[in-house]
């Protein structure tokens, strides 16, 4: 044998042992390997829950109203702490020094009989950074949410709350849950030895929450309870109500509700008598009945009726014999009454039902109350109470719906709280019917003028601007006495604004005010503020002169010009049997 | 020749498991920095959350009419305070006060928005 031979006898030897290795290799790394990477990914990988946050709420603009955040619950592992290489005490130091606990609480916590303990639930990012930056083995961290309303007591009752699981618990925030409610979703892990993680699903973005875009105007909402505070401080009243609508849609620009309780929202789920406000139905059914001849007049008895043996119905001014525009202007109770026994139950209870009154408006908030109507016949006492609106119960959000409807020209819109969710395009408005004729609806306008121009509304006049509404002063039952009670009322003015093209209708109800308790009084310059704040906001044109105390608005022009104001766009017809008022005639041509 | 062949051959099939040992080696790598890099994403996300809620807080608008009020003494405006640019100019109703004479043309802004009016 060679010595050449003999060397590569020698190499082959050398190679034998590796071919079997080679041979093994090939068998695991490309025949077996999927069987032991899979294998192996029992071992090494885990699962974990990732917070996807609830949707946002924003306004009509895109403001935020609430959002969620993420949040972190630290919990320490009591194992871990007593295995550490420093003293616990001088860990629990450093905690404590970080997340703002005390010692003594801190203490408490490590003596716990169970392996791990919540240190703080839902902490916020700073907490969890300055956690996160001690890099302790015994302390971990758990994504948590919490939620956010950056306006803070803001639209509260409106929007609701969330409870402590994150979900919707009152408002929009239950009613919406389904939609913008945030979810955990498990996240594949691997981790190798050194404790570095790698993830294994990518994220998808189908997973996140819609946004939720309300009708809302941040600013018209700030303004309603502004306003409606500073009433409620100045007439020391229990509560109160703003409602601001866009009469054309029906959408909800504002709803301010005191006491602000994210609970419970009084606008739509309490009822109250609605008092003088709830003559627009007598009126209207009036009107569209033809009840009263052209030119009749209705007998006012000088403030004092009898309507039945025990019962007297009183009008706070004695008045005589009055039309009906006169009676909705100087809200005659004895007026009204007598038109509602001239309409009889059947056609009364018909048109107030037409207005919306007895059903639930729709509005996208839970325990919604449908107002109390009275079911068949009634009897002359009833009756006439009822044409004032006293025997009667509504929410604030249907007697807005109702003066929204005449505003706009006569059609009821549901009430929308709600513009998007998501990205889905603008809901449409909602009509639910036409709740009387064109003319009717012109005459109801022109009476509401009335009220506000030389009725019992005049201190809801906005100075540059035509104002229509009906203020209304109701009695409360006594729940002691089940009488009415000689103390307690309900103000309430209802509204829109300008007079002929309305931008905003807006109902103003003050619970039970201490200082002063007439409408015109304590609800009517409620309306007038939160009016002009918002027409002064939008760059609403004014449609009167400005009648300037102290000083006159001088342009930098040559003397203006009086010029009339812009013509409505669709004059409405006037109905034959009412007098032009004399405001009508009479007002400057502006 | 006979050699050379066989140690091509060998080559030939020791490069691909390279490769593919390498190919594993880079993805777990970058695998890590993926992931490192995610957590700095969400990391940043939650700050962002944060501070947008804080941008929120501070535009809300309690937080803007008390700044004005305090810090510029500012107040809502006064309906005559308010010219609203493109409306039909309507006459002043005269009062006590004889008119003065027009000022000098101020700049398109300052004429929308009278500012010295005193707070309600």
């Amino acid at each position: 044998m060679s010595t050449l031979t003999r060397l590569r006898l020698c190499g082959w030897l050398c190679l034998l042992p590796v071919l079997p290795l080679a041979g093994r290799l090939f068998w695991l790394q490309l025949v077996r390997h999927e069987a032991y990477e899979a294998k192996v990914d029992r071992s090494v990988e885990r699962q974990d829950l990732e917070i996807i946050p609830r949707g946002r709420i924003l306004d009509r603009d895109g403001r935020v109203l609430a959002e969620s955040l993420p949040a972190w619950s630290a919990f320490l592992d009591l194992k871990a702490l007593a295995d550490m290489d420093q003293p616990p005490e001088r860990v629990l130091a450093r905690i404590g020094e970080a997340l703002g606990l005390e010692d003594a609480e801190l203490r408490k916590l490590a003596r716990a009989e169970r392996r791990t303990v919540w240190l703080k639930r839902k902490m916020d990012y700073d907490d969890a950074r300055r956690l996160r930056a001690l890099d302790l083995p015994c302390v971990g961290l758990e994504p948590d949410e919490l939620r956010g309303y950056p306006n803070g007591a803001l639209a509260r009752p409106m929007l609701g709350e969330v409870n402590s699981e994150g979900r919707g618990a009152a408002g929009l925030e239950l009613a919406y849950d389904r939609s913008i409610s945030g979810r955990a979703v498990p996240v594949r892990l691997r981790r190798d030895g050194a404790g570095r993680s790698i993830r294994r699903d990518d994220e998808d973005p189908a997973l996140t929450p819609p946004d939720l875009t309300l009708t809302i105007d941040r600013a018209a909402q700030f303004f309603a309870e502004q306003a409606l505070d500073e009433a409620l401080a100045a007439r020391r009243a229990a509560g109160g109500v703003v409602i601001v609508q866009d009469p054309s849609t029906g959408e909800v620009l504002a709803m301010a509700v005191r006491p602000a309780d994210a609970r419970r929202n009084h606008a739509v789920q309490d009822v109250y008598e609605p008092g003088s406000t709830f003559k627009l139905v007598t009126a209207a059914a009036a009107l569209e009945n033809r009840t009263l001849k052209p030119g009749e007049l209705v007998d006012c008895e000088d403030g004092r009726w009898q309507v039945a043996p025990s019962v007297t119905i009183k009008d706070h001014d004695k008045q005589g014999r009055l039309d009906l525009a006169d009676i909705i202007k100087h809200s005659s109770n004895i007026g009204t009454g007598k038109l509602g026994l001239r309409l009889g139950a059947k056609e009364f209870f018909r048109f107030s039902r037409l207005f919306g009154f007895g059903y639930k408006t729709g509005v996208p908030l839970p325990g919604e109350s449908a107002g109390l109507l009275p079911d068949g016949p009634a009897d002359d006492v009833r009756l006439a109470n009822a044409a004032f609106g006293q025997g009667v119960a509504v929410t604030a959000l249907q007697l807005s719906a109702a003066f929204a409807a005449v505003a706009n020209g006569g059609t009821l819109y549901e009430p929308s709280l709600v513009r998007a969710v998501g990205a889905q395009p603008p809901r449409a408005p909602v009509a639910v019917r036409r709740v009387a004729s064109p003319e009717t609806v012109a005459g109801l306008q022109e009476m509401f003028i009335g009220v506000v121009e030389e009725g019992t509304g005049v201190s809801a006049k906005i100075p540059g601007y035509s104002a229509a509404g009906k203020t209304g002063t109701a009695q409360k039952i006594d729940p002691a006495t089940r009488r009415y009670s000689a103390t307690d009322y309900v103000a309430s003015f209802a509204g829109w604004v300008p007079a002929r093209r309305p931008r905003y209708s807006i109902l103003v109800v003050i619970d039970t005010p201490r200082v002063g308790y007439y409408a015109a009084e304590v609800a009517a310059p409620v309306f007038s503020q939160v009016a002009r704040r918002l027409l002064a906001l939008n760059g609403v044109p004014p449609d009167r002169p400005l009648s300037v105390k102290g000083r006159v608005h001088v342009e930098n022009t040559p003397a203006p010009k009086p010029v009339a104001p812009a013509p409505s766009p669709s004059p409405l017809p006037r109905h034959p049997s009412l007098p032009r008022p004399s405001f009508l005639r009479s007002a400057p041509r502006a | 020749m006979r050699q050379k062949t066989i140690l091509l051959s060998l080559a030939a099939l020791a490069a691909p498991a390279f490769l593919f040992l390498w190919e594993q080696v880079q993805a777990t790598r970058l695998g890590y920095q993926v992931s490192a890099a995610r957590t700095e994403v969400r990391r940043a996300r939650e700050r962002v959350a944060y501070l947008r809620l804080e941008l929120e807080r501070l535009n809300a608008p309690e937080s803007v009419a008390e700044a004005a009020r305090r810090r510029l003494r500012m107040g809502p405006p006064l309906p005559e305070s308010v010219v609203v640019l493109g409306a039909p100019r309507l006459a002043p109703v005269p009062t006590a006060v004889p008119k003065r004479p027009a000022p000098a043309p101020a700049p398109l802004l300052a004429s929308a928005i009278e500012t010295s009016a005193p707070a309600e």
